[in-house]
């Protein structure tokens, strides 16, 4: 065995293979499970964040329909007001011509 | 179908042993044996077979370990002649191999782990090569100039040992 033989068997020796401590698999397996742990936990509250501004979003347009549907109920009520007013002033006044006697009304005679 | 716990169990020694000889630390080597499997389990799905995820694992442990030499870099321990100096002269093969890893320990990062990819995984230097993605004549170059140093370094420490003592 020549001196470059026998250095290289001694670096054989020297790096061979260290076995590790036994307890080295359990800590990665921990490790691992403690990881899938906190990436699962991660996309529950990625998922819940998701959720709520969904439930947000629709919760204000909700809203805001309902807000506009009460507005179109008032003015439609306002209007119907209007229209039975009106149309009492023109039965009113459909009677007091009849009464004075004038069957015909021109509109020129009633404009501005 | 590959598992992760079979993979583990296969390979941790050699990233283990390769990070513990590469660091001369148990416990950085724990370390980075611990993040090299965690990334390997990320890449779980990319992996055909056990011989890819051992090539995989040939690949990328070699690299956190130069990595995190270089991050120790100046964490790093007394120089290599203070070593020779300092040691008892080798009475046993034990305290010899333990004069012989503490060199190692001292060589530059890229050139340890070639030389502990050869000497500990008996790796060609055409497959360090590719691991490493450099040139096969930089792996034989480093390989080369790092055998030397440490046998020129442990033949001037062995000067004075009794005959047929010499390695």
């Amino acid at each position: 065995m020549t001196d470059r033989d026998r250095f290289e068997k001694l670096l054989s020796e020297s790096l061979r293979r260290i076995q590790p401590p036994p307890n080295l698999e359990g800590r990665i397996l921990r490790s691992l499970r403690r990881r899938q742990a906190v990436n699962r936990n991660f996309w529950i509250r990625v998922a819940a964040a998701v959720v709520l501004t969904i439930t947000v979003w629709f919760g204000l347009r909700w809203r805001d329909e309902r807000r506009r549907e009460q507005q179109a109920l008032e003015i439609r009520q306002k209007l119907e007001l209007a229209l039975r007013i009106a149309n009492d002033k023109l039965a009113e006044a459909d009677r007091e011509l009849n009464r004075i006697g004038v069957r015909e009304v021109r509109f020129e005679e009633v404009g501005p | 179908m590959l598992r992760f716990v079979d993979l583990l169990r296969e390979h941790q020694a050699m990233v283990y042993s390769l990070a513990c000889h590469a660091l001369g630390d148990p416990v950085a080597a724990e370390d980075l044996t611990q993040d090299v499997f965690l990334a390997l389990h990320e890449h779980m799905d990319r992996l055909e077979s056990a011989a890819h995820a051992k090539a995989w694992l040939l690949r990328v442990a070699p690299r956190r370990c130069i990595d995190e030499i270089r991050k120790r870099r100046h964490r790093a321990g007394p120089p290599l002649e203070a070593i020779e100096a300092a040691s008892a002269p080798p009475q046993d093969e034990l305290v010899l191999r333990e004069q012989v890893q503490a060199m190692v320990r001292r060589l530059p990062a890229r050139a340890r782990t070639v030389l502990i990819l050869r000497y500990q995984d008996g790796l060609a230097p055409a497959e360090i090569a590719s691991l490493l993605e450099v040139p096969v004549e930089t792996v034989k170059s480093r390989l080369h100039r790092a055998v030397g140093l440490l046998r020129g370094r442990l033949t001037r420490r062995l000067a004075g040992e009794p005959a047929g003592r010499k390695a």
